[in-house]
């Protein structure tokens, strides 16, 4: 089972929207995808779907086990779990991860966690084969934000494999252009494949659906089927 | 005298990779990374919070490998 970890360095940075369009770009090259949302905002199942009614999901259960009626398959096959109302400490949600990694799928299955970005990946159980994407912005904030993480993660001994991932990126921005061009050039653990500014991403969610769906000639497609493929080309590496 | 036209272009031909990976080695590969060092220096100073950062951080030792 192939686990990916994606949070926004800070809050607004479209990690959500990025676990439900990379989980249908891997679910249209025929690969088993599991959402799981960790984030106790719960909107990941607004993304494949899921009415906005629906507010129940995995932490309103006493135990993973018993939240398995809680599990939804959107029109693309993708299955999810949402996160629901309660809260959830570190503790239940390591458990939870834990427990999804017993679920009855074929070993190639992809576990996409959405997690918050108040959470530090360090309180995760993370095993040296997991892939953090960490989720930022072409802005100076995350710049900042980004050499303090890289100078968290000198200290610690880190044994997932981690990247920071660029989400709408607009290049008629000079601010952005700029910072991509010295993130590039001088930042480690840089994802080589960033998501572009595209509308699409927004509007899709509007209806319910992502943009891998809606609008399969956009930007936003082709960058989602390029992560999706780095992913399965790091994946294959680790196995 | 004779007189040259010259081109100005941003764009490397093959002829200037091949003098490229002649000139800093690495000539058997098919991948080359050209960083403009000082454009990119001057990029961190117009920014005054870029500049606290990169002047905070050349104290560390950021350099890491992913697997």
């Amino acid at each position: 089972m192939r686990k990916i970890f994606i949070k926004g360095i800070k809050g607004g940075t479209g990690a959500t929207s990025i676990v439900a369009n990379l989980a249908c770009a891997l679910r249209k090259s025929d690969e088993d995808v599991i959402a799981i949302d960790l984030d106790s905002k719960s909107d990941l199942g607004l993304h494949f779907g899921l009415s906005w009614e629906h507010t129940s999901g995995w932490s309103n259960y006493l135990s993973f086990e018993s939240a398995l009626d809680e599990f939804h398959i959107d029109d693309d096959g993708v299955i999810f779990l949402p996160f629901g109302t309660l809260s959830a400490n570190t503790q239940r949600i390591n458990k939870t991860i834990e427990s999804a990694q017993q679920l009855q799928v074929n070993d190639s299955a992809w576990l996409l966690f959405d997690c918050p970005a108040h959470q530090e990946i360090q309180d995760y159980d993370l095993s040296s084969n997991d892939i953090v994407l960490e989720v930022i912005n072409c802005d100076s904030v995350c710049h900042g934000l980004v050499y303090r993480r890289l100078l968290q993660l000198n200290q610690c001994p880190k044994k997932w494999q981690h990247y920071f991932l660029i989400n709408n990126y607009n290049s008629a921005c000079e601010l952005e252009s700029d910072l991509l061009q010295v993130w590039q050039a001088e930042t480690p653990l840089l994802a080589p494949v960033h998501i572009n500014k595209d509308e699409v991403v927004k509007e899709s969610t509007a209806f319910r659906n992502v943009a891998v769906n809606c609008a399969p000639y956009s930007v936003a497609h082709d960058d989602f089927e390029t992560l999706a493929s780095w992913l399965v080309t790091r994946a294959a590496n680790n196995d | 005298m004779n007189e040259f036209a010259v081109k100005k272009s941003n764009i490397l031909t093959q002829y200037d990779i091949d003098n490229l990976l002649n000139r800093f080695g690495g000539k058997t590969s098919s991948y080359i990374e050209i960083v403009d060092v000082q454009k990119n220096n001057q990029i961190i100073e117009k920014y005054p919070l870029l500049s606290d950062v990169s002047r905070s951080s050349a104290m560390f030792d950021l350099s890491m490998h992913s697997k």
